[in-house]
């Protein structure tokens, strides 16, 4: 017994003395914990032992605690933390102050950060660096202040679109579709040869068709809606709303797809949920040749097609009538937002700037995205090169480095500069990307967000839900032909006008 | 050992009884869980002003009648008929298969139900197409067969489980009357008819007065999960329409507002069922 007590007395003095050896620095300042709040996805599950999560600790000498909650959970955790104030972290992840957190803030639960600029440096310089201070402006609520540090992008992404059989557009002898008339061409001969084929597929329900395709119509409208609102558009000319939903770009709009689904061009089977293996089915078996989709899905289509020479490619936005755009996109996305309890730490300044310089540095903005130089990539002639594994990795370079150490999660990455993306990709993406970047304002910016107090909103909120009801069954009738869009135009205009989008519209305006 | 059960109706069933104050109450985010200030009926008021919510509670009703009426006699008769069968192995068996359905999660059901319906893949318009030449329907999408998927699913998944309870009745009836139904000549058609339906009248009577009581709470998974903009005109229920308009849109009071109606309706159906049954049968569940 004696023996056993001396024998760890020695041990615990000497790890005792170890410690203090070794751990003199961080006994003079006591290290800094907070929780965190992270949104985990399915097809990236999180995990502490990742590379870039223990680096940013080392580095930066903070603990954190992270709190892994899954994505479908995460809009309520995180409304539950805010609404009670109880149990909410020190940080929370992948915020924005769309919705409920505008309400949330102006009631005083959410720390306005835009308060204190001398702690948040870094993410100063990179708003300045990108020329971003009117996107990061626009985020200010009714009482001039900005809840939340936004991931920042230096130019969007063009990262899906028209995707279709470049193998048969050769075969055919097709030009390259530019206009979407064009695109009508190209479908017709596609359906000619192969009659029994639904040649334009929808991936995951119509919402990823109309969100791409409708801007070059000049509306953006439904479920994934540029402005969040389902039936109103932004007109970037005159800088305000209009009732997208009963214009005549959308009435133009419906009828060229309408034309495509009467001729059978565009495939009928689009209600949702729509599994990803039927419509990889459906193209790698040549019962469909062209979708709107992602370009990192392509390789998973090829992969599974047995047809002689398939070659899916992907094209840059098609002109409409209001020119050749894409989906609207913001240079500002999800960020770090501090619950108005962070505010009472004693350290809520060393807090601040910790997480400003973990997310926002220069140093570490390449560590979210690229990894550790020396494990994940090294810089030879000025140039990035991956790691073997990354390369050789049949998922390709993004997708190996994002699963195995962390690297860009949207979550956590919070400066996105185009140039350094691209280096994960291959030439031919980064060329469409150059190409899309060259014709102008193809991606165009997401329409400001109106400044509701919560009286305001909660109307706003009242009438979304019917007028959105409204136009989707509306939209679905016009396109499967059970309502005439020339004969029932007129009453589907009276409907939305009985269900107040005039109203709608005017809150809309009047809060810019 | 009944503090357990004591306690869990106390937390989950009554003290939630309280929340519904919000439903008199504005809600606003961040100031306090059960609202700001009295606002009487006005939420009320919001939802009886709004086509849509009648829609979707004539859509509910019709669509919990319809199924009270197919799935309710069905689990009763299958239980009878599953009484009779002589074979126990047999009786065992597909006493197994048929409620094995009701542990699959409604997601995996929708999934599957999807698969087979597809226009384009589906085995059921494959079958229509190629073997009698006719043109593949959009089962999914086309509101005309909405109510009957719902049914037939719900036939599927629950025929089998709840069975089990008029087995269990079944199996309490004395053996003596049937013996006594045997002496006086009675055959197996009229022991069913004599004996063993008088003698599980309490729990069918039981099983109805709940199954009314709960005609305003539809499987709300499913329907959501079957809910497209071309059905949405038979298939918006009262909880999808709370869903999207109040918790989707983080508008509590008013779901709290059209909650507290709908539980209203259903005490008043379950004590009006409750008092017929009484009348007719002498049966009541209090």
């Amino acid at each position: 017994m004696k023996k056993v007590l001396g024998i760890t007395l020695v041990l615990v003095t000497c790890v005792l003395l170890g410690v203090s050896a070794q751990g003199a620095k961080e006994q003079v300042v006591k290290p800094l914990e907070f929780s965190v709040f992270y949104s985990d996805n399915a097809t990236l599950p999180f995990k502490d032992t990742w590379l870039t999560v223990t680096e940013i600790q080392k580095r930066t000498g903070v603990k954190v605690n992270w709190e892994i909650i899954p994505i479908a959970d995460y809009k309520t955790k995180v409304s539950l933390a805010l609404n009670t104030g109880t149990n909410a972290p020190d940080v929370i992840l992948y915020q924005s102050t769309k919705g409920e957190n505008a309400a949330l803030a102006l009631n005083g639960a959410i720390v306005p950060i835009s308060d204190y600029p001398e702690w948040t440096p870094h993410f100063n310089a990179r708003v300045k660096e990108f020329g971003l201070e009117n996107d990061v402006d626009l985020l200010k609520l009714k009482d001039g202040k900005r809840y939340y540090m936004p991931a920042l992008f230096d130019v969007p992404f063009y990262d899906g679109g028209l995707i279709l059989r470049e193998d048969l557009l050769k075969k055919y002898n097709l030009p390259v579709p530019k206009t979407f008339d064009d695109l009508y061409r190209v479908l017709k001969e596609f359906k000619r040869h192969a009659p029994d084929s639904y040649p334009l597929t929808i991936l995951a329900g119509p919402r990823v068709l109309y969100r791409m395709t409708m801007p070059s119509w000049g509306v953006s409208l439904g479920k994934n809606g540029a402005s969040g609102t389902n039936t109103l558009s932004w007109d970037y000319d005159k800088k305000q709303y209009f009732a997208g939903a009963i214009s005549e770009e959308y009435k133009s709009y419906i009828t060229f797809f309408r034309k495509l689904y009467a001729e059978g061009l565009l495939d009928p089977e689009m209600a949702e949920p729509i599994d990803g293996d039927r419509w990889t089915q459906k193209l790698a078996t040549g019962k469909a040749m062209a979708s709107y989709a992602y370009y990192d899905q392509i390789g998973g289509v090829e992969a599974n097609s047995t047809i002689p020479g398939f070659k899916l490619q992907m094209y840059p936005a098609l002109a409409g009538p209001a020119g050749a755009h894409h989906q609207e996109k913001s240079r500002t996305g999800g960020g770090v937002m501090f619950p108005i309890k962070t505010s009472r730490r004693a350290d809520f300044e060393q807090l601040v700037r910790a997480v400003d310089e973990m997310f926002f540095s220069e140093e570490n903005a390449k560590l979210w995205c690229l990894g550790v130089e020396g494990v994940t990539y090294t810089v030879q002639n000025g140039k990035i090169v991956f790691a073997d594994e990354f390369v050789n990795a049949k998922e390709g370079i993004y997708k190996s480095m994002q699963v195995k150490h962390g690297t860009g999660s949207d979550v956590t990455q919070m400066v996105w500069v185009n140039a350094r993306e691209m280096t994960k990709y291959d030439d031919n993406y980064a060329r469409i990307n150059a190409e899309v970047e060259a014709m102008g304002d193809v991606i165009r910016y997401i329409p400001p967000t109106p400044k509701f107090d919560d009286k305001q909103a909660e109307e706003a909120g009242s009438l979304q839900t019917p007028l959105h009801d409204a136009w989707e069954r509306w939209n679905s009738a016009f396109l499967t032909g059970a309502k005439s869009i020339d004969r029932d135009w007129n009453a589907y205009v009276q409907e939305m006008k009985n269900l107040g989008i005039d109203r709608f519209l005017e809150l809309y305006n009047s809060n810019l | 050992m009944l503090i357990i059960p004591l306690l869990y109706f106390l937390l989950f069933k009554y003290v939630p009884l309280f929340g519904n104050v919000l439903a008199f109450r504005r809600y606003r985010p961040g100031m306090g869980p059960f609202g700001t200030e009295w606002v009487g009926l006005h939420y009320f008021q919001r939802f009886w002003g709004d086509p849509a919510f009648w829609r979707a509670f004539r859509n509910t009703l019709v669509l919990s009648l319809l199924n009270l009426v197919v799935n309710f006699p069905i689990p009763i008769v299958f239980a009878i008929l599953l009484n009779e069968v002589r074979i126990l192995p047999f009786k065992k068996a597909v006493q197994t298969v048929s409620y094995m359905p009701r542990f699959i999660s409604t997601v995996v059901v929708i999934a599957i139900l999807g698969e087979l319906l597809s226009p384009s893949t589906g085995i059921v318009n494959i079958i229509r197409m190629n073997v009698f030449g006719q043109k593949a329907i959009y089962f999914i999408n086309e509101a005309k067969y909405f109510r009957w998927i719902y049914i037939f699913v719900d036939t599927w998944q629950y025929t089998g489980w709840t069975a089990i309870i008029y087995l269990a009745a079944i199996t309490a009836i004395p053996a003596d009357l049937y013996e006594a139904a045997t002496i006086d000549g009675a055959t197996r058609i009229q022991q069913i008819f004599y004996v063993t339906i008088p003698s599980i009248m309490p729990t069918i009577m039981v099983m109805l007065i709940l199954n009314v009581g709960r005609l305003l709470s539809l499987g709300f998974e499913k329907v959501l999960l079957l809910y497209t903009p071309d059905n949405s005109m038979v298939s918006d229920i009262i909880d999808t329409l709370v869903y999207r308009t109040g918790l989707a849109n983080q508008n509590y009071s008013y779901a709290t507002a059209i909650g507290l109606f709908s539980g209203i309706i259903g005490v008043i159906l379950v004590s009006s069922s409750n008092f017929l049954s009484r009348k007719i049968t002498g049966e009541g569940v209090y």
